[in-house]
C-alpha cells in the first residue's frame, strides 16, 4: 500500500492545524473596507531572502486542505473574477459559512456547524497540513477554541493605522514558541510559532485524533 | 539632524500595552544589550498615560536622560524631575529634533507616535515583539492612524522568542 492510499484510510495523528496570516506592524489583516492595497512593498531588504516561485510552489504542495470565512472566499472569488487566478489550486477548500455563496469549483465546500467538530472529527482524521487562511474572526475561533497547532504569521513593512485585526474576539491571551524568523527582501518578516497550550484540559493538549 | 525614535516592546498583534496598562507578558533575553541604544540616546519624549503607569510604578524620570512629558492635565510644579509639555508638542519635537545631540527615544504611548507621526517628526519604528498574541490592549498606533511606509533594516531573533525589528520611516 501506498502513503497516499495509507492515508486516505487511516486516521492520521499527523494532522497540524496552520493559521497563516499577513499583516501590518500595527496588526491589521485588511483596511476596515477589505482592502489589501497596501500589501504590494517596493521595500529591499540587503542581505533578505527572495522567494522564487519554484520553492513556493513546493511549499504549497505540503498543504493539504484550507479553511476560510465567507468574506475571505468572496476575496478569493472577486480574485479569480479579476484575472488573478484561484490562489488554493486543487486543494480542497472549506468555507465556514451560513450565508448561501456561489460555489464555482468541484473543490469548494461549505459548513456552518460546530467548528472544534469540524476539526477535530472532520479534517484532522483526513488531512495532515490544515490550512486556515483567515479572516479575523475565522482565525480568532480558530485559536480560541485551542484548535491551531502553528501560525505563521507574516509582517509587512508598513502601517496601516485603522482595519480588521489579525485576530478578532480573542478573549485570552495565547502564549506562542517563535520557532522561524525569515526575513525577505521585500522586507516582510515571515514567522512560524508554535502554539503553546495550556494545561488546563484543552483538547489540542492530546494527540491530534486521538479521541477522535 | 538628530532621530526621533519609537521604541516599544509589543505583542505580536501590535499592542504595547494590555488593558490594564500592563507589561508583565513583555520577555526580555540575555542576549539582547540594550547598553548600545541608551548610549545613542539622550533625550526621551512620554506621553501622558505612559508617564502615569511610569509614575505608577516609582518611576518619576529615566535616570540620565532628559525625560519629556506630554501633558495638558499634569502641572509641572509637581514633576521638577521632567520637563511638562502642555502646548504646542509638535513644535517642541521640531526644535529638540533640529538640536545637536544624541539621538530622541519615543516610548510611547501610541497616541503621542501617533500625532508626532502625523507631523512626520518620527525617523525609526524599533519594536522588541514577544511571542503572545493579547487580542486586545493599547496599540501601537491607535486608529486612526495614517498610512506609513517602513523600511526594514535590521531584525533579530533571540532564543527566548524575542524579535527585534528595526524600520526607518519611508519619507
Amino acid at each position: 500500500m501506498s502513503s497516499d492510499e495509507r492515508r486516505t484510510t487511516m486516521t492520521r495523528t499527523d494532522s497540524r492545524v496552520t493559521i497563516h496570516m499577513a499583516a501590518s506592524l500595527d496588526g491589521f489583516i485588511a483596511r476596515k473596507d477589505g482592502r489589501v492595497d497596501w500589501l504590494e512593498t517596493s521595500d529591499e531588504f540587503a542581505g533578505g531572502e527572495t522567494m522564487d516561485p519554484e520553492s513556493i510552489a513546493a511549499f504549497l504542495k505540503t498543504i493539504d486542505c484550507y479553511v476560510m470565512g465567507s468574506r475571505t472566499y468572496e476575496t478569493a472569488l472577486s480574485f479569480e473574477a479579476r484575472g488573478f487566478g484561484w490562489s488554493y489550486g486543487d486543494k480542497p477548500t472549506f468555507v465556514l459559512t451560513r450565508r448561501d455563496l456561489p460555489r464555482t469549483r468541484e473543490t469548494v465546500e461549505f459548513y456552518s456547524g460546530d467548528l472544534a467538530q469540524f476539526v477535530t472529527g472532520r479534517l484532522r482524521p483526513s488531512f495532515g497540513s490544515i490550512w486556515f487562511v483567515g479572516g479575523g474572526v475565522v482565525s480568532g475561533d480558530c485559536l480560541r477554541l485551542g484548535l491551531a497547532d502553528e501560525v505563521r504569521y507574516s509582517i509587512l513593512p508598513i502601517l496601516i493605522g485603522d482595519g480588521i485585526p489579525f485576530f478578532e474576539k480573542l478573549d485570552r491571551d495565547v502564549a506562542l514558541h517563535l520557532a522561524e524568523v525569515k526575513a525577505y527582501k521585500s522586507g516582510t518578516i515571515g514567522l512560524r510559532y508554535e502554539v503553546r497550550h495550556r494545561l488546563d484540559g484543552d483538547q489540542s493538549l492530546s494527540a491530534p485524533g486521538e479521541d477522535g | 539632524m538628530r532621530r526621533v525614535r519609537y521604541g516599544v516592546g509589543m505583542s505580536l498583534d501590535g499592542f504595547i500595552a494590555d488593558l490594564r496598562d500592563g507589561m508583565g507578558w513583555m520577555i526580555g533575553d540575555p542576549g539582547y544589550d540594550s547598553k548600545p541604544f541608551f548610549a545613542s540616546i539622550d533625550t526621551v519624549l512620554v506621553g501622558r498615560r505612559s508617564y502615569e503607569v511610569m509614575l505608577r510604578h516609582g518611576a518619576r524620570s529615566y535616570p540620565g536622560l532628559r525625560t519629556y512629558v506630554f501633558s495638558r492635565s499634569l502641572k509641572e510644579a509637581n514633576y521638577p524631575e521632567v520637563t511638562m509639555v502642555a502646548e504646542d508638542g509638535v513644535a517642541t519635537v521640531t526644535k529638540l529634533r533640529g538640536e545637536t545631540g544624541k539621538d530622541i527615544w519615543l516610548s510611547g504611548g501610541g497616541e503621542l507616535f501617533r500625532s508626532l507621526l502625523a507631523a512626520d517628526l518620527v525617523d525609526t519604528v524599533e519594536v522588541g515583539v514577544s511571542p503572545i498574541l493579547l487580542g486586545q490592549g493599547r496599540p501601537l498606533l491607535p486608529s486612526p492612524g495614517r498610512t506609513q511606509k517602513l523600511k526594514l533594516t535590521h531584525e533579530q531573533a533571540f532564543p527566548s522568542g524575542l524579535l527585534v525589528l528595526y524600520y526607518d520611516v519611508v519619507r
